[in-house]
């Protein structure tokens, strides 16, 4: 037989003694897991919104440091958007075929990169007298066709069959060596991106396209984004082509709420200087 | 005795799974925030490496070696390497019109072990900015010319045989371009070749002979002592001329006789003096070569054979005669005084662009690379594939 004092239950007092405590117990990692929760919810949406913003200057500082705005690569500048022409393409002439009342072909090595293709706009080095720089200048053309099949020095090359249209190459020496740049023009602005109510860092192609997210999201308010456009002196501009610094300033908001009530959001700012 | 076995409670597995969990979150907080500082090294490294390899473009440019650099044949390239504190740099150099030089430089940030190894590359398209001496003709000078014997003065232009390659196209010149033709003779079997023979040029005047674009003749020769190429200590005669090497097997700069060598493939062969001699009269004899640019503030002789490949410009009268000498460039002679100037024997003036140009942008203080005014730089890794 089993002893019936090792049988016996608990008591009332005990059992609700153990329930309180386990209660609190309960309560206290409850408690504890919850805040954790919120705290590691808040601090993905930081850790987001610091990508975020990193992203967006990282993109920014890629794109926009190779400008070249005296010569017209910023088309439009506000606080809020930017609308500029970006190098994409870049080649050099290893034959020159310039007739600038007819047709002209400029022969470019086919490197990576160097995919021009028809009704491109191209900038052509010209430069004139080889011995002063003085009078060096970059045409700008428009590509009318493109011969993918040709060598040049034993290497694939590209013939571009050049649009003298306005000629273009009329009063200026193009040689073999010159360098040819290609573009395309995008417009980096704040928006809100398809249905979503949270506004975003966006880029359209043309300038007028759909808009691509870049980075975000961003406070919304059109307080996310802001550019501020320096002289070389870092005086604050407004003519497209005297800038030369470039100021980003990136606000990254989320509807996440921190544990003070406040929208989880982080900044960065960025100065880019443009290198052409 | 009562049994403890029977008394356990949750208290303990409670305590335990709140720790695991606050230790999952703890870790994959961890883990986060881990990445997150991978992600700013990797974002930092990245810009870094840009910035090395900007180092490493400036550092070329800065350092710009004629010399070397000017000895890269067209659409030839090299390739310069260093290292910094956080990196390696890569310049590689590609002549690309002999006065075009389109740099592609690398950067790879060593610093941070296995976090190391960021990448970047950038393009710079740069120009020589350079002196522009021009000779328009074989000869160019004032007053009476004289050609006579075998000698011969040619404006046709030529690439010297052994520097294929190193020069694209062809311009011929005059022979002979002064202020007045007809007082430029040749007698016996002295010959005058070129487009034309002869040219006449009422605009030559001192100046053609002192200015030289930005550069007028005093600069020139202060370079020429920068150098260390100051002759003048050498006296009147300067006999034999030849290449110099060091006990490494370089070429010898410093010695005074060594103007360079005409082979390109030579130790001495990317040495493009710039030579200067104080005058009064410079008589260069008994054989010898060189090549660069030479220049004598008063009369030149050449006798017994000197060859020379580049430019020679003299303020006072030029004359040849003996058998062998052979000027493959061009010649400036001044002549203010009008000296009736004689070339004979077997001498030779032949006109080459490939020589004058290369006397000049081979020259390290004559040429330097800097990036074009607009669009020079570009970022690689953003052009299109």
């Amino acid at each position: 037989m089993i002893m019936s004092r090792n049988q016996r239950g608990f008591t009332l007092v005990e059992l609700t003694v153990v329930v309180l405590l386990g209660a609190l117990v309960l309560g206290a990692v409850l408690q504890v897991l919850i805040s954790n929760q919120r705290t590691y919810t808040a601090q993905s949406a930081a850790v987001q919104g610091q990508q975020s913003s990193r992203m967006a200057v990282e993109v920014m500082l890629n794109d926009l440091r190779e400008l070249s705005p005296a010569d017209g690569d910023i088309l439009s500048m506000t606080s809020s958007s930017l609308h500029v022409r970006l190098m994409r393409r870049f080649g050099i002439a290893c034959d020159v075929d310039i007739d600038p009342s007819g047709s002209s072909t400029i022969r470019v090595l086919d490197n990576p990169g160097d995919n021009f293709a028809a009704a491109d706009t191209v900038f052509v080095f010209a430069e004139n007298r080889p011995a002063t720089g003085s009078d060096d200048v970059w045409l700008r053309a428009r590509v009318a066709d493109v011969d993918s099949t040709v060598t040049c020095l034993g290497r694939p090359a590209l013939d571009l069959e050049m649009d003298t249209t306005g000629g273009v190459f009329a009063s200026d020496s193009v040689y073999v060596g010159a360098p040819i740049r290609g573009y395309e023009t995008y417009r980096y602005s704040q928006a809100y991106w398809f249905t979503t109510a949270t506004p975003y860092l966006v880029r359209q192609d043309n300038g007028t396209g759909t808009p691509w997210p870049i980075a975000g999201p961003l406070r919304p308010g059109g307080q996310g984004l802001r550019f501020i456009y320096r002289d070389a002196l870092g005086n604050v501009t407004s003519t497209p082509t005297d800038v030369r610094q470039i100021e980003v300033r990136i606000r990254t908001g989320n509807r996440v709420m921190s544990s003070t009530g406040e929208m989880v959001s982080d900044s960065l700012d960025a100065w880019i200087h443009t290198r052409n | 005795m009562e049994s403890h076995m029977d008394r356990r409670g949750f208290a303990m597995p409670a305590a335990i799974g709140a720790l695991v969990i606050m230790a999952a979150l703890v870790s994959a907080g961890f883990y986060m925030a881990r990445q997150e500082l991978r992600i700013g090294v990797a974002s930092n490294f990245a810009n870094m490496a840009v910035n090395v390899a900007q180092a490493g473009a400036n550092e070329v440019m800065a350092n710009w070696n004629g010399y070397q650099l000017g000895n890269v044949a067209l659409w030839g390239d090299t390739t310069i390497t260093d290292t910094t504190d956080v990196g390696i740099w890569s310049v590689n150099i590609t002549n690309t019109n002999n006065v075009i030089y389109y740099l592609n430089a690398t950067g790879e940030i060593t610093r941070g072990d296995a976090w190391g190894g960021a990448t970047r590359n950038i393009g710079i398209v740069t120009r020589l900015i350079y002196a522009d001496i021009n000779p328009p003709a074989a000869l160019t000078t004032r007053g009476a010319v004289s050609v006579k014997g075998t000698a011969e003065i040619i404006g046709t232009d030529e690439e010297p045989a052994a520097w294929a390659g190193y020069c694209g196209g062809t311009a011929d010149m005059a022979g002979v371009m002064t202020n007045d033709t007809s007082l430029v003779t040749t007698t016996a079997g002295g010959t005058i070749g070129g487009d034309p023979v002869k040219e006449q040029d009422s605009t030559i005047v001192d100046e053609t002979f002192t200015q030289f674009g930005d550069l007028d003749w005093d600069q020139l020769t202060a370079l020429a002592q920068l150098e260390g190429k100051n002759v003048t200590s050498l006296g009147t005669n300067i006999n034999s001329t030849q290449p110099a090497l060091n006990g490494g097997g370089a070429c010898d700069e410093t010695v005074m006789t060594n103007w360079g060598d005409t082979l390109p493939s030579a130790p001495c062969g990317s040495y493009f003096p710039l030579i200067y001699h104080g005058g009064p009269t410079l008589r260069i004899q008994s054989g010898g070569i060189g090549q660069g640019i030479l220049l004598v503030d008063g009369d030149l002789d050449l006798r017994g054979g000197f060859q020379f490949h580049g430019i020679i410009i003299v303020q006072g009268t030029f004359e040849t005669q003996g058998a062998g000498e052979r000027i493959v460039g061009a010649v400036m002679a001044s002549n203010a005084t009008l000296d009736p100037m004689a070339y004979a024997g077997g001498s030779e003036i032949q006109y080459s662009s490939c020589a004058v140009r290369r006397s000049i942008l081979n020259n390290a203080s004559l040429s330097r690379a800097r990036p074009l005014d607009r669009r020079s730089w570009i970022d690689l890794s953003s052009v299109l594939n």
